[in-house]
């Protein structure tokens, strides 16, 4: 036995199961956007135009859509607790500390995990409301990536995301409508 | 570096494994996998294993900050010898115990171990894909194996 045959045996064993590798293969096959060389170049020059003269210009719609997409994906927790307080302790390495929002209690919080929301590291928040449906919030320091970000109301591929600015951060909070 | 032909399941497994070399954490290199998919698929099909290695790499620098990449500590001068070593003859090691001791590497160190020992990369392939000078990739990878088989002599697992 070698090192290297130590480290190999090791990495061999760490597969992704059938689910997610069904998942991924699914995003890999989809098309990616076809080429049409100038005309994409010119399209693409009179949209960042358009982007940036157009005063109503939907730039948060990657945001919902991120927030959409990431509830939609089972995930364990990395910290486990029913008191918002102990979030901070819990996930040292966010650059922010995690709120209650304003209105809400810790009824019903599970725990939570990192994620990231636009590139930037964000907490992944699940709670168990009443009814016994599960709710993601996110939570993110707020910043110039999202200086363009509008706060309200989508739903998303069946998942109804409402955003806001509270206490520096900006939250979403996510939850499946059917 | 030369690219080899091999199926679409076998480029997202591999993925997986050099993500889990970097997090050292399943979900969280699920999660890097995904996202780096995502960012390959908006421009090309993804064909080859490195190609998808490097998003994946940026990903993880944007993700987690590129910090956790610097190499902080100065490195020994070593040669070919760190990639020789590899393969001299070990005692045999229990599953958890490696798991143990490769948690316990900086992520470049266990970054550039992966990328030897696992995708059999040479020294300058592992340069080319990291952006690092051929010498600091056979250090890292010298120090790496060294620090690996001083956590598995102590069984620090057991």
């Amino acid at each position: 036995m070698t090192l290297r045959d130590a480290l190999n045996r090791h990495y061999a064993g760490q597969r992704l199961d059938d689910a997610a590798l069904a998942r991924l293969r699914e995003s890999a096959n989809a098309k990616p956007p076809r080429r049409m060389g100038h005309l994409v170049a010119a399209a693409l020059v009179l949209g960042a135009i358009a982007w940036l003269l157009w005063p109503d210009a939907d730039r948060s719609a990657p945001v919902f859509e991120e927030i959409a997409l990431n509830h939609r994906k089972s995930f364990l927790l990395e910290c486990t607790t029913d008191r918002f307080e102990s979030l901070r302790a819990g996930m040292p390495k966010l650059d922010f500390a995690p709120a209650r929002p304003g209105g809400w209690t810790d009824a019903g919080l599970l725990g939570a995990r990192y994620c990231s929301l636009q590139g930037s590291v964000a907490a992944q928040i699940r709670v168990r409301r009443d009814d016994g449906a599960i709710l993601t919030l996110y939570q993110t320091r707020d910043g110039a990536r999202f200086r363009d970000l509008k706060e309200g109301d989508r739903v998303v591929d069946g998942v109804r995301v409402r955003i806001w600015r509270e206490a520096g951060l900006v939250m979403g909070l996510a939850e499946t409508t059917r | 570096m030369p690219e080899e032909e091999v199926s679409l399941d076998e480029i997202l497994q591999r993925g997986y494994r050099y993500a889990l070399a970097l997090t050292h954490d399943a979900t969280r290199a699920e999660d890097l996998l995904h996202d780096a998919l995502a960012a390959v698929m908006r421009r090309r099909p993804v064909q080859h294993v490195g190609y998808l290695l490097r998003a994946i790499r940026n990903r993880f620098i944007d993700l987690y900050r590129r910090e956790r990449l610097i190499v902080l500590q100065p490195l020994d001068a070593v040669g070919e010898e760190a990639l020789a070593a590899l393969d001299a003859p070990h005692p045999a090691v229990a599953a958890d115990e490696i798991e143990y001791a490769l948690e316990r590497l900086r992520p470049a160190e266990r970054e550039a171990l992966y990328l030897a020992a696992v995708e059999d990369y040479t020294a300058q392939e592992i340069a080319d894909l990291t952006g690092r000078p051929r010498g600091t990739v056979l250090s890292l990878i010298h120090r790496a194996r060294k620090k690996l088989r001083g956590f598995l002599a102590k069984g620090e697992a057991r």
